[in-house]
């Protein structure tokens, strides 16, 4: 293998995979228009793996510093009774992700609107709609609220939430995330420290499933009845959680479905993708992407690497050529997502291998187009190359 | 018998040459003629290749073709219908349909979330309350009903608003239907002509059926309107008749007589316009800005 690693065709070669890299990379448009498992695989990312086969997280504890509370059924009124209730308990914030479309009776709203324009830690969610790259927020009460934020997700419509965008600005007008609002007022410095990250998005750590939050029954709250959970300076978030395991009201898929790929149910209410969005914060503890430049370090090293191993086969045992370069793609395959998952599971680490692994299935072709020019070089200028004594 | 099966073979023969339309006007909005009538084009209408279309300033017409293609006219001109006739062919070919398939999704590459998080932001993650498709300026969940003027002022995010009355509370099919005016205020006198006492649903809702929760309507009979009223309005105390009117209202209007409440707030903000609290809930009434 490392018999032509330092010879002049491999490093050459090599640089040509990268040029020809460079050059499809020009091409503006989309070239996997018939591919159907690109088309199939379009919201697959095989990180997702790390929390739906290999567990990721698992041995996280509880969250005791968050609790939903369920508001079910309740109308207006019933959910203006349960953040009057919990408002009187001292909690640190209280983050309403529900959606008031449209006035409805007047009292209650007029209650709701109370609430929401007298204090500045409560917290209310709204809907951003986003058309053609302009930004409005729509709905009611959302003006009237102190603090609020966007519960919008990032991501494929119907895919799985992956992301988040903590803060959006659009033509001068800044917009904040529910989860990012909650975080200001519960989490002042760490809401400074994913600030100044300044990242436009931020790729979702999920750390507990729904499982792993403590949940109230907003009717208890309702009814005056003690629950065994303080919630003096914690952080509450009030959403709805259907009783019925099949509904999907408010319902999104991520990354802890067991089905990747393919049809299947979303398995996260959107209150405890917020939740975990919150503990993200609190506990700053982000994914973090490798850089650009060592993505495409480790793709030339490794690219490098498997031109030798081609080039040895190519020009001493080329009846072994390709199935050697077959199977070395293959297995070069499995090892690199073994290893991007590893950096990810344990460290919270994205590398992204896309690089690595195109350079690596091109490297066979323009093996071949650089033997080929190697060739006509000789045969012009002279020019000597390991290909000229091949026999194959 | 002959003569009959000759008249019949006859007419099946000519029939076979009778000419199909070529569109059907599916919207129309504007000043449209088309050669030969005075009237205004107005959906359903079908238009035959020896027609002549005219649009006027600001004229918009959509028209199905006869395979179910649609295109639409909005700048100001005569136009042919046998040359509109070619748009519908274009894009009926099976060859071209796949290439400009191609095309679309060649030329379309797929952007990335994390990249362009503005045009990935579909997914909200919170229950909603309320329908975002429909707003009306009270809130009339509820209302008792016998007779008198009651406007109702709304907003659609349907292209072709219809308000429909219904027996249930969902399904089934409306029993009147109206077509809404653009910033017109739907008059509930009109949506419930000649319905019979009894308990009803209504909504606003899309042409297609698409629509919010239906409201609850009750539509009494006179005698048993007139007791319910009274009764009501036996609870007033008697203060200044402003005061009093205003009281009226005010109880009606909470117990979902709308109708009926409104006289009495006019009345008060007649007797006394000055005060702001008998302006604003008769303001109510005519809110736009919703």
């Amino acid at each position: 293998m490392f018999k032509y690693l330092f010879k002049r065709d491999t490093i050459l070669a090599t640089i040509m995979v990268f040029i020809v890299m460079g050059l499809l990379a020009l091409i503006p448009i989309n070239t996997h228009v018939l591919d159907p498992i690109k088309m199939a695989l379009q919201d697959f990312d095989y990180n997702d793996l790390a929390y739906s086969q290999f567990d990721k997280n698992g041995h996280t504890s509880v969250d005791t510093n968050i609790v939903v509370v369920n508001i079910g059924n309740a109308d207006r009124a019933g959910i203006a009774g349960i953040i009057s209730e919990l408002a009187s308990k001292k909690p640190a914030v209280i983050g309403v992700d529900v959606l008031f479309n449209e006035a409805k009776a007047a009292a209650p709203d007029s209650l709701l609107v109370q609430l929401f324009s007298g204090s500045d830690k409560i917290v209310l969610a709204y809907h951003l709609q986003a058309e053609k790259r302009v930004l409005a927020a729509s709905g009611f009460l959302w003006p009237n609220a102190m603090a609020r934020g966007y519960a919008n997700f990032v991501g494929e419509e119907g895919g799985s939430i992956r992301h988040t965008a903590p803060i959006m600005k659009n033509k001068g007008t800044v917009y904040q995330s529910f989860a990012a609002a909650v975080a200001q007022v519960a989490y002042p410095v760490e809401y400074k420290k994913l600030v100044y990250r300044n990242n436009r998005t931020e790729q979702l750590n999920y750390t507990r499933t729904a499982n792993k939050f403590l949940v109230v029954d907003g009717k208890e709250i309702l009814a005056g009845r003690e629950t065994s959970i303080s919630f003096t300076g914690k952080t509450i978030l009030l959403g709805y959680i259907s009783p019925d395991p099949n509904s999907i009201e408010d319902k999104h898929f991520t990354p802890f479905n067991k089905k990747s790929v393919g049809k299947t149910v979303p398995d996260m209410e959107g209150v405890f993708i917020h939740a975990n969005i919150i503990s993200m914060i609190r506990d700053h503890d982000y994914v973090n992407k490798s850089p650009v430049w060592i993505n495409w370090l480790v793709a030339s090293v490794l690219c490098w690497l498997h031109m030798s191993l081609f080039i040895r086969f190519f020009v001493d045992k080329h009846l072994w050529f390709h199935l050697v370069a077959k199977i070395a793609q293959v297995v070069s395959a499995v090892l690199f997502v073994y290893l991007g998952l590893l950096f990810y599971f344990k460290w919270d680490v994205k590398i992204n291998l896309t690089p690595t692994f195109v350079a690596i299935i091109l490297a066979v072709d323009v093996l071949y187009f650089y033997e080929a020019i190697s060739t006509w070089l000789h045969k012009r200028f002279g020019i000597h190359s390991l290909f000229i004594h091949a026999h194959h | 018998m002959k003569l009959f099966f000759s008249i019949l073979m006859t007419c099946f023969f000519f029939s076979a040459f009778a000419a199909d339309p070529s569109f059907v006007v599916y919207h129309s909005q504007g000043r449209i003629n088309k050669t030969g009538s005075k009237n205004m084009l107005k959906k359903g209408d079908q238009l035959f290749a020896k027609d002549l279309l005219v649009l006027g300033e600001g004229s918009k017409l959509l028209l199905i073709c006869s395979n179910y293609q649609i295109i639409q006219l909005s700048k100001k001109g005569n136009y042919p219908v046998k040359k509109l006739v070619a748009q519908c062919k274009q894009a009926t070919s099976y060859s071209s349909s796949y290439f400009k398939y191609v095309w679309n999704e060649l030329t379309h590459p797929h952007g990335k979330p994390e990249q362009e998080p503005e045009s990935y932001m579909k997914n909200v993650g919170a229950v909603s309350r309320g329908c975002n498709e429909v707003a009306l300026a009270m809130q009339v969940d509820t209302i008792h009903y016998y007779s008198g003027t009651l406007p109702l002022v709304w907003w659609a995010a349907y292209e072709k608003p219809v308000a429909a009355v219904f027996e249930q509370a969902m399904d089934g099919e409306a029993v009147q239907k109206i077509t809404l005016a653009a910033k017109e205020p739907l008059q509930l006198t009109q949506l419930v002509k000649d319905l019979s006492p009894g308990t009803y649903y209504w909504q606003i809702m899309g042409e297609q059926g698409s629509g919010c929760e239906r409201k609850y309507l009750k539509i009494w009979n006179k005698a048993s309107y007139l007791k319910a009223v009274q009764a009501l309005l036996g609870f007033v105390p008697e203060s200044s008749p402003a005061e009093t009117a205003y009281a009226k209202a005010f109880l009606l209007h909470e117990h979902h007589f709308l109708a009926e409440a409104l006289p009495y707030y006019k009345l008060a903000v007649k007797l006394n316009p000055g005060n702001s609290i008998y302006r604003t809930s008769l303001n109510k009434f005519y809110e736009t800005n919703f």
